[in-house]
């Protein structure tokens, strides 16, 4: 096997992992902002509002890894980086805002952390596609 | 119900260890990994069916039952899904994927359980 089809390889397997986990956090993210949306929106229109839109870009990430359109990844991926970057500070400098939690509040620590390391791993994905 | 809880919970927990050790050794979706997952949906299914029962009779969640019901259905919907994938592509990144998936459960369950029985207590609080 030579480095190329071992890095395009490699890139399909994680591509794989990666849908699944942008398809768990699109399903959790959704049903999470419908819920808060149906039941209680009022109370912290700011973090539903947040909600639904994190939920709407991990839909579109999870199509665009899954049929391999790198450019619409790397633009959804970057948003969910930067959203889980500025929302975990905003949510720990004005917690006031944010009475009921959000995915990406905390840098998504209610998930395990696991919204700040899927875009970092998304963007290495790209990023071997570049190469390969 | 709290034992039930946590029994589905444990079950779900080893069916994830069973598919990530199964990934380790390189198979691909198979009768160990197979029969764990399904072992995990029948737990869920005895779950759902003594939740409903106990509504029913009056004793339900002290928290939000809509809440509840959607954490369900949604791991209902993970756990179909990934035996899906795993019956299609028969990868070894299928099995992992089975694997993470019983774990992402496995989770679920824990907040049903914080729902059912205590929906104020959150992780960091």
């Amino acid at each position: 096997m030579n480095t190329q089809s071992g890095i395009s390889k490699r890139r399909h397997n994680l591509g794989r992992v990666l849908v699944v986990v942008y398809a768990i956090m699109s399903l959790s993210a959704f049903a999470r902002s419908s819920y808060q949306i149906i039941r209680k929106f009022e109370v912290a229109p700011v973090a539903f509002t947040l909600s639904a839109v994190s939920a709407v870009v991990y839909i579109v990430a999870t199509i665009a890894i899954a049929k391999g359109l790198d450019k619409l990844a790397l633009v959804t991926i970057s948003i969910e980086l930067l959203g889980v970057i500025a929302v975990g500070i905003w949510s720990i400098a004005a917690p006031a805002m944010f009475p009921e939690s959000t995915v990406w509040s905390e840098f998504g620590m209610g998930y395990a952390f696991i919204p700040l390391i899927a875009p970092i791993l998304g963007l290495l994905w790209v990023k071997m596609g570049r190469k390969s | 119900m709290t034992w039930l809880s946590w029994a589905t919970i444990a079950v779900c927990v080893i069916s994830a260890v069973v598919c990530l050790v199964e990934a380790a050794r390189g198979k691909v979706p198979d009768d160990p990994s197979m029969l764990a997952i399904l072992v995990a949906l029948l737990a869920l299914v005895v779950l759902t069916v003594v939740a409903i029962w106990l509504a029913v009779t009056g004793h339900g969640s002290v928290g939000d039952g809509l809440e509840w019901g959607g954490y369900m259905f949604f791991a209902f919907f993970v756990l179909i899904g990934t035996s899906i994938w795993g019956l299609i592509e028969r990868t070894r990144v299928s099995t992992l994927i089975l694997g993470l998936g019983a774990l992402t459960v496995a989770v679920m369950v824990i907040r049903m359980h914080q729902i059912w029985f205590d929906p104020t207590w959150l992780p960091g609080q």
